[in-house]
């Protein structure tokens, strides 16, 4: 069947949810010949950088759904998946949805102090773990949780797999954790009809767009964004290439994300904000880019400096009067805000090269998203202009906290699942994210200091400041606040920035600074996505201004 | 004014190469109907700019992949200088 009668017979199919794409795709007659996946990792046998045609990618998870069958894997049993490569990772995932049990996805870099606390709290059958794991999990105690290597599920027979398992929309299909800014990270269910409403009502029943046709990820496989990210390519009958590790350690992921670029010529790539500050380390006029048309971003939203330097290369094919259909240099740059909480981004807007909505816009609500800015003390919206929370209505919304109903109902209030950030609309109804509510700070008298929109600020007003990072706090009674930036290559590290840091705060907050210093990058705390830990941070420069 | 916008789309869409054979006010452009393609759509929006004397965002056009002919048909007449609307 071609692609797009696919994609009217997806979009038709009321059982289609997120935890059976792949076996759906083959029952409605996809091309087996036509894409799969692509992985920088062998596969059974199958090498890097060659894609698995769709018919390829269905036997191999096929083999695997026949492994974990024949080891007692089953319906409603959660399973940890923790491995490094996003093969393992995707391919464990939709192995065991095939059988109905319901993965729980670790990233690979959750750090080890931590990730058998979390396992142990999911209270799971079993963990699939890659040799590196395996080895860091075997003096755990972790009761009568199984562990299995997770390359011994290629050696199935994809004949003896069972049937695909029914899911009904409300059934758990995956369990992700959040990028884990205090200690453990929270463990968020997703449901069968969740964790696809997105894809159904934009990427299905959106037009078909020529600039996903060749889509290179280096969001975190284990992640919401990872999961959406296969399923939107398989549905879009897009080519997907899916980097490990988000391109490895962050501080050369840069290099690796461009190398990738040039090597396999994507239409689209997908991150996370961390991606597009990693390159921003690098000229990119210098690099081979003209087959990008879009970069698209989810989890918190970018930074201006970082987006225009993305939006000034590549290319994109556009109607004119003139001359028709021709190819035009630059490209766009799609933003908004998500979590795994909410599922999907909230909201969406495109910058190109010659667009100004920035100041941490994030757009406007997406089709299926009801999204009210409240005031928690009375539970009224706060009018256009003002500060607010953000509360979320949405089919995309998970179905809460694995193993922790206290804090599933305390994120609700009205109907409204509370995200936990603050922001507010103008009056075109566009909406900006100034800061997650635990970073604000009160500096009384109705005044704030909003942390994330100060080093938007900040960015923007020191073009040789690379990135940046605001930690404040209350210090023995006194608000105090650090201006921490990450210099592009180059930049002097003795230039006073003062003026045009203490412009970019605003008075308020500016009587709070304590001292803007240059730091390496191994000086900001980042979780396993690479956002900052801003929790870790304050603490460790709070105690510096008390010791001090 | 609304059956001559229709006319106008339906025959611009079979100038783009599109099947519109049984396609009607009920029918989505986007992959549920006529299956337009995003830069198809903007070109179809531009064409409409052209003859009717309105305007589209990109974004606006990109969209318009879940609207069924007839409700851009509504679009467009909404967005037409009244005066000229009646006009005609």
């Amino acid at each position: 069947m071609s692609a797009p009668n696919i994609r009217a017979a997806l979009a038709n199919d009321p059982d289609l949810g997120a935890g059976n794409v792949l076996t759906k795709l083959v029952e409605h007659g996809a091309a087996p010949e036509g894409p799969g996946i692509t992985f920088d990792v062998d596969v059974d046998g199958h090498a890097a950088w060659t894609a698995l045609t769709l018919g390829q990618l269905y036997e191999r998870v096929g083999a695997r759904a026949a492994w974990l069958h024949r080891n007692g894997i089953g319906p409603r049993d959660p399973v940890a998946v923790y491995v490094t490569s996003s093969a393992d990772c995707l391919l464990a995932f939709m192995a065991l949805n095939w059988v109905g049990a319901i993965p729980a996805l670790l990233n690979g870099s959750m750090p080890t102090d931590i990730a058998p606390d979390y396992i142990r709290r999911l209270r799971g059958v079993a963990v699939l773990a890659d040799s590196a794991h395996l080895d860091l999990l075997e003096d755990e105690d972790l009761g009568d949780t199984r562990l299995f290597n997770v390359a011994d599920l290629g050696g199935g027979i994809a004949a003896d797999a069972p049937a695909p398992y029914h899911f009904d929309g409300g059934d758990p299909i995956a369990i992700t954790h959040s990028s884990g800014t205090t200690r453990i990270p929270a463990a968020v269910v997703h449901s069968h009809s969740s964790l696809f409403a997105a894809t159904r009502q934009v990427r299905l029943s959106g037009a078909r767009a020529h600039d996903d046709e060749r889509i290179l990820s280096a969001l975190p496989a284990a992640h919401t964004a990872g999961i959406l990210t296969l399923h939107q390519a398989l549905c879009r009958r897009s080519e997907l290439l899916f980097l490990s590790e988000q391109g490895g350690p962050f501080s050369g992921s840069g290099s690796t994300v461009l190398d990738a670029i040039e090597r396999w010529h994507p239409t689209a790539v997908y991150g996370f904000a961390v991606t597009w500050a990693e390159l921003a380390r690098f000229d990119l006029t210098g690099r081979d880019l003209d087959s990008v048309s879009v970069w698209f971003n989810t989890g918190d939203c970018a930074h201006e400096t970082h987006v225009r330097p993305l939006v000034a290369v590549g290319s994109h094919a556009a109607y004119t009067r003139e001359k028709g259909v021709v190819r035009l240099p630059g490209s766009r740059f799609i933003d908004g805000i998500g979590s795994t909480e909410m599922g999907y981004s909230g909201f969406r807007i495109s910058h190109q090269p010659d667009s100004n909505r920035y100041g941490r816009c994030v757009g406007r609500p997406h089709i299926f998203a009801d999204v009210a800015l409240l005031d928690l003390e009375t539970g009224a919206e706060v009018p256009a202009g003002t500060v607010g929370h953000l509360g979320l209505k949405s089919p995309t919304l998970a179905l809460g906290y694995w193993n922790d109903s206290v804090n599933t109902y305390r994120t609700r209030r009205d109907g409204y699942y509370l995200t936990g950030d603050l922001m507010y609309r103008d009056e075109d109804g566009y909406y900006y994210h100034v800061d997650r509510a635990v970073d604000a700070v009160d500096l009384g008298g109705g005044n704030w200091l909003y942390t994330a929109m100060s080093e938007e600020r900040i960015l923007v007003r020191c073009p040789d400041v690379r990135d940046c990072t605001v930690v404040a706090g209350s210090a023995g009674g006194t608000i105090v606040t650090d201006v921490l930036l990450l210099l592009a290559s180059g930049a002097d590290p003795d230039a006073d920035r003062s003026a045009a840091v203490c412009e970019a705060l605003g008075e308020p907050a500016a009587a709070t600074l304590r001292r803007i210093v240059a730091v390496p990058d191994e000086d900001i705390v980042v979780g396993p996505t690479g956002k900052v830990r801003k929790f870790l941070m304050r603490q460790r420069h709070l105690a510096g201004a008390a010791a001090s | 004014m609304a059956d001559s916008i229709k006319q106008f789309i339906l025959a611009t869409l079979q100038e783009m190469n599109y099947d519109v054979e049984g396609i009607d006010d009920d029918s989505q452009l986007g992959p549920q109907g006529a299956d337009v393609s995003s830069l198809a759509l903007v070109e179809l929006a531009v064409r409409v700019e052209d003859e009717f004397g309105v305007k589209f965002s990109q974004d606006e056009a990109e969209e318009l992949a879940g609207k069924t002919v007839g409700e851009f048909c509504l679009i467009v007449a909404g967005r037409m200088d009244p005066a000229k609307s009646t006009a005609e």
